[in-house]
């Protein structure tokens, strides 16, 4: 696999470098090497690639798959691609494309590689180069349009740092940019203290302004603005971030007024860090539209802001060196000292300092190293001159005292020291160094020997006991005073023989060592201890100690003082008290402690304003009349003093109660035993005005109960839900699942109550939060179903968003729905019904006003020639002609009234035929006919072999069919009929067959089934058989249907039970 | 002014009809020929045998509807076919026993059907019917 190798490991032997120039010429160059063996994949790289990806040394593993990961997203193909092209073509790789950096800079890298083809003329490998060519590329890009802006900046850069008036550079250098980049307002805030930036405020400095809107450089609001106040605003800038915001967009509101109020549109603000720090920030303004800036714009204005940044930088460190080099120059003289900078090759020194002051020459008067030497003390002047030398030679610090003369001709004297600054060769070419007047401090010195002889005569004579120790274990007592011996039952002779620790208890002594180290370490405090003295008692002691150096040995010195007086402890005390009374003025609630007898001790301000307690009573501190006081303003005073005289039974109890007022305040009261040690001394008690918390939480257990109780009366159900989990139920919705309440609580609602068809539906509503009412089936706890219509709604709950949903039972109404359903179709059938016997009935009318109209008529016509007959001939053949007009008439009259027969018996008896004893029957009765006509008439009753049905029907059904067959056969062919019955759609149907004449049904399909329609000239036609069969049918609840050819034959096709 | 009698062709299947007509007609005293047929086809058949001959082809139809394989409907769709072919253009008399309003709707359709007479007929009518002719 891949491995890193070291630049060395790559070039060729022949070739090798080891010259680290080449290394660095490739490091500072951002040149990389590389070797990609094309066959095994492996992938070399010089050790400086991964600088390349920004990435350490060890960062970088060195696969290819790692580095294509730092590849731009964007770029990925390419890569691929020219990798492709150079492998497929054997030419030379080059690519350029993007990586990401692991901090998300964006650098571009330039691939410039060769394939080298093996001994066999294969592409082995590929070696080149790799270099960041960011620059190159950004600069590109920035190129593009828009010079002019960088010509802007150049010139602000130039301004910003060759302008000698910073102000005036600043000013010109906003304006410039400003005009360019065409805002409405440029301008530079500055903070306005060094302090926290958070909590300092920030002010407006200075302002550009196109003329466009109005200058806000006078604008109160913009000074000593808060950077709390525009969090908002101000916190990109504090994260170093660039604030570049549509002002109407901005959520926060404070922020947007301010803005608004300037009629700002758009903003763009950079913040300026100097040295690390926020210092203030660059901002431009854009009144009069919305603005939005192009990449270009922005750069340029970040790297304004960047340049004015290092201004502002250069400037204030040149300013903060001037005022220190005045400062230090202030210093110097203050304190008196004399500066010099003297040149060993020519003698000449550089004076500075108080050379006026401490030796009345001004500093260019002192001269060189020759005056030096000459104002010397002639007593010191050679030891002087020495020591100078030594140093020199030595190149050590010069460390001298000596006297020196004054303008005047008195000697001062100086401490002067001095370094040596050397040259190439090491040898030294100058010193610097400073003298002092120390003439006071030697003075101070004698001074301070008659002091040691006063401490001394102190020391001894002081009450407090003073000891001195040495450091180490175990510690001796170097020095005591007196006081010591005396405090421990010692003689002073006998105390300074005695080691520290025999004078400690045993615990204390243990402590020791620690104590001294903490000593050595710098702590300086005071602490107790417990002593013993000589006749071994126990005494406490407060012990100030410190450690002191005595030449150049260190000594722990302790201050000692016996507290077990009455006085210490009472001082004390007080002191403690004191404390405590201002901690507890101090909280927000009343406090009143009272000891183990009851008696009131302390209580603090807020207590007496709590409880409305005049000062004079307060003053007073009369236990009764303060009781009293209290329980007149409370609305159960008895609980309130069963309280306390049960806490006083037990001390050691805690207590947390309401107190309710008269007036409808709550108190929130605490209580608390005091203890001092394991013992209780007396009680705490804490009262907080809780009223407002107390009606919140009434307000919302009230509304909770009124939610309760709504849920409750309401008939349906209610269920709270969370995701379809229960929260809460009612009873409604108990009744209606058969679920127990606690059953229904914790359950999910969605899987156990609705039926898994409405799931999907039911499910998409609640994470759509769906507010309308919907119709579903849910599922007892019984498992039968009901319907439901529920409808739900999203309600904050314990801080969270739940749904309330409604579920009501609408199972009666679906009921009724089905119901109404049902009887629509049975109206409908009744209705289709009655159409289709209105429609036979008028079709009967017509057939029966048409076949009974035409005999009658020729009667009445037959009669009026017969009385205009004029010969009895004439006469005789009328009367024939009436008589049989007459008969005819009859026939119709009684075919009619076989078909109201039919009509009229609506309920005619059903029972089970068999298709084959019908057919057995019919056939018999034609059986002549068959002979004659040569018919074969076939049967196949096997699908349904017989129907429940009316049996005369049945048989006229045959009978008709058996008889249209015969008489229309095709006296061409023999004729064959056939009876097949079967099944269709769950009911029995008939199918007759002939090979006939066949009817055109295109022309008579509408009559076929009408009465007296004949539709071949046949002697035997009445038309009044197919009108019968289908009266026959149809009054039974079925149809029959024809399908016929002329000269191929007619099939009938009979449903028994079409209703069905 | 009588310079001719005009013919009549009576198309019904029934014969007592037929033969109450024709006496009718006969009694009328206005006809000239009177031609019998008892089906459409029939009538149809002399029809387009006698396209050409003004003299054989009838001045007036009556015409019944419901008659067996050809009825006066279908006659009257055939008759519309065949009239550019006819030298002679005919009076077409609806003559039924029908009350139907449907069929008397339905009559009316048929532009060459002048008039719609429920049965029975009778003389009067029938004089009604030929007078025109005269």
């Amino acid at each position: 696999m891949a491995r890193r190798v070291e630049i060395d490991d790559y070039i060729t032997p022949e070739r090798k470098f080891t010259d680290d120039a080449l290394y660095s010429a490739l490091e500072s160059a951002k040149v990389g090497l590389w070797e990609w063996n094309l066959k095994t994949n492996d992938v070399q790289w010089s050790e400086n690639v991964s600088s390349l990806f920004g990435l350490s040394k060890t960062a970088f593993d060195g696969t290819f798959s790692h580095y294509q990961r730092l590849i731009h997203p964007d770029d990925q193909a390419l890569v691929l691609e020219a990798i492709q092209a150079a492998k497929a073509t054997g030419k030379e790789y080059h690519v350029e494309h993007r990586i990401i950096f692991p901090d998300g800079a964006i650098r571009w890298l330039e691939w410039e590689g060769k394939v080298q083809l093996d001994e066999k003329g294969h592409v082995g490998k590929m070696t080149g180069m790799v270099r960041d060519i960011t620059k190159r590329r950004t600069s590109e890009i920035q190129e593009v349009g828009r010079e002019k802006l960088f010509a802007v900046l150049t010139e602000a850069t130039r301004e910003l740092f060759l302008n000698p008036n910073w102000k005036e550079a600043i000013s010109n250098s906003i304006r410039e940019l400003g005009q360019i980049i065409e805002v409405d307002r440029a301008y530079l805030f500055k903070m306005d203290g060094s302090s926290e930036a958070a909590f300092s405020r920030i002010s407006q400095m200075i302002e550009w302004n196109s003329g466009n809107a109005k200058p806000q450089i006078g604008n109160p609001e913009l000074q000593q603005m808060r950077l709390v106040d525009f969090e908002l605003l101000f916190a990109p800038l504090l994260r170093g971030e660039a604030l570049n915001e549509i002002v109407n967009s901005i959520s926060d509101h404070k922020s947007r007024i301010i803005l608004q109020e300037q009629d700002i549109k758009s903003i763009l603000i950079f913040p300026i860090e100097v040295r690390k720090l926020f210092w203030g920030f660059v901002g431009f303004d854009q009144c009069t539209y919305e603005r939005k800036w192009t990449e270009i714009e922005l750069s340029v204005l970040q790297s304004f802001s960047a340049t004015l940044a290092g201004s502002i930088e250069k400037h204030e460190t040149e300013s903060e060196k001037e005022e220190w080099k005045t400062k230090h120059e202030l210093i110097v003289k203050a304190s008196g000292q004399i500066i010099y900078d003297y040149e060993i090759a020519t003698g000449n020194i550089q004076w500075s300092g108080s050379t006026y002051e401490e030796l009345g020459y001004a500093s260019d008067q002192m001269g060189d190293i020759n005056a030096w030497v000459e104002l010397i003390h002639p007593e010191d002047r050679a030891d002087s001159f020495r020591k100078l030398e030594e140093a020199e030679r030595s190149m050590t610090s010069y460390d001298g005292y000596y006297r020196f003369r004054h303008k005047e001709g008195n000697y001062i004297n100086v401490h002067d020291r001095g370094f040596f600054v050397s040259g190439p060769d090491g040898k030294a070419i100058r010193m610097l160094g400073m003298m002092m007047d120390v003439t006071e401090s030697l003075a101070r010195e004698t001074e301070m020997r008659d002091i040691e002889t006063a401490y001394k005569t102190l020391f001894n004579n002081t009450p407090d006991a003073i000891i001195i120790g040495t450091t180490d274990t175990p510690s001796r007592v170097v020095s005591a005073n007196i006081a010591a011996a005396k405090m421990h039952g010692y003689e002073l002779e006998e105390f300074s023989k005695l080691l520290l620790k025999d004078i400690k208890s045993r615990a204390y002594a243990e402590k020791l060592h620690e104590r001294f180290e903490n000593l050595l370490r710098g702590e300086r405090s005071s602490v107790e201890s417990i002593h013993v003295r000589k006749d071994g008692s126990h005494f406490p002691v407060m012990i100030v100690a410190g450690i002191i150096e005595v030449q150049g040995q260190k000594y722990v010195m302790a201050i000692f003082r016996d507290i077990s007086e009455a006085k210490i402890t009472k001082d004390k005390l007080e002191e403690s008290l004191s404390l405590l009374t201002a901690t507890i003025e101090s909280t927000a609630d009343g406090i009143l402690v009272v000891d183990s007898s009851g008696k009131v001790t302390v209580f603090n301000k807020k207590f007496t304003k709590l409880w409305k307690i005049p000062k004079e009573l307060a003053d007073a501190h009369d236990d009764d009349k303060l009781i009293g006081h209290v329980l007149e303003q409370l609305s159960n005073p008895e609980q309130f003093l069963e309280k306390i005289k049960y806490l006083y039974a037990h001390p050691s109890d805690k207590s947390e109660d309401l107190i309710h007022f008269k007036d409808g305040r709550v108190f929130h009261r605490y209580s608390k035993p005091q203890r001092i040690g394991d013992k209780v001394v007396g009680r705490v008690w804490s009262f907080r005005d809780y009223t407002s918390q107390v009606n919140y939480e009434k307000t919302l257990k009230e509304s909770q109960m009124r939610f309760k109780r709504l849920q409750e009366a309401s008939f349906g159900g209610i269920a709270i839900h969370d995701q379809g989990v229960i929260i809460d139920a009612n009873q409604g919705l108990s009744n209606m699942t058969g679920y127990l309440r606690e059953e229904l609580i914790g359950m999910d609602g969605v899987s156990n109550l609705i039926a898994p068809e409405y799931f999907d539906v039911v499910k998409k509503n609640i994470l759509s939060n769906y507010d309308q009412p919907y119709d579903v089936e849910g599922i007892r706890k019984d498992g039968t179903r009901l319907f439901l219509e529920v409808q739900g709604k999203a309600i904050p709950y314990q801080g969270r968003m739940v749904r309330v949903t409604e579920i009501r039972d609408i199972t009666s109404r679906k009921t009724a729905e089905q119901q109404i359903l049902e009887e629509k179709t049975r109206l409908t059938s009744i209705a289709q019904n009655l159409t289709r016997k209105n429609d036979q009935l008028e079709e009967f009318t017509q057939i029966v006003s048409h076949n009974l109209r035409s005999p009658a008529g020729n009667i009445s016509t037959l009669l009026t020639l017969h009385d205009r007959a004029t010969n009895e001939t004439e006469k005789i053949e009328i009367l024939g002609l009436l008589r049989q007009t007459s008969a005819s008439l009859l026939a119709t009259m009684q075919e009619l009234n076989e078909v109201l027969k039919i009509k009229q018996t609506e309920n005619i008896e059903r029972q089970e035929l068999k298709f084959a004893d019908v057919f057995e029957k019919v056939v018999n009765m034609f059986h002549a006919k068959i002979i004659q006509s040569d018919a074969s008439i076939t049967s196949d009753f096997a699908a349904a072999p017989t129907v429940n049905y009316a049996g005369i029907y049945l048989e006229s059904i045959f009978l008709n069919l058996m008889s249209n067959a015969l008489k229309y056969r095709d006296n061409n062919k023999s004729a064959v009929v056939h009876f097949k019955t079967g099944m269709q759609d769950g009911t029995v149907i008939l199918k007759v067959s002939d090979n006939g004449l066949g009817i055109n049904l295109a022309k008579y399909g509408h009559q076929v089934f009408k009465m007296k329609k004949t539709f071949h000239a046949h002697p035997d036609s009445r038309g009044i058989g197919l009108f019968m069969v289908k009266n026959q049918i149809e009054s039974m609840g079925g149809e029959i249907n024809i399908e016929s050819k002329e000269g191929i034959g007619t099939t009938f096709t009979i449903n028994f039970d079409k209703k069905s | 002014m009588t310079t001719k009698e005009a013919s009549i062709g009576i198309i019904d299947d029934d014969p007592v009809y037929q033969f109450t007509a024709k006496k009718i007609v006969e009694l009328s005293h206005r006809a000239g020929k009177i031609h019998q047929f008892t089906s459409g086809d029939e009538a149809l058949t002399y029809l387009s045998d006698h396209r050409e001959g003004y003299l054989e082809l009838p001045d007036i139809l009556l015409l019944d509807l419901n008659m067996p394989v050809t009825d006066g409907w279908m006659f009257l769709d055939a008759y519309r076919k065949l009239k550019p072919s006819l030298c002679k253009k005919m009076l077409i008399y609806i003559v039924t026993s029908s009350i139907d309003p449907r069929d008397i709707a339905h009559a009316k359709s048929y532009p060459d059907v002048i008039e719609f007479i429920s049965k029975p007929l009778d003389i009067e009518r029938i004089q009604g019917i030929l007078t025109p002719i005269e």
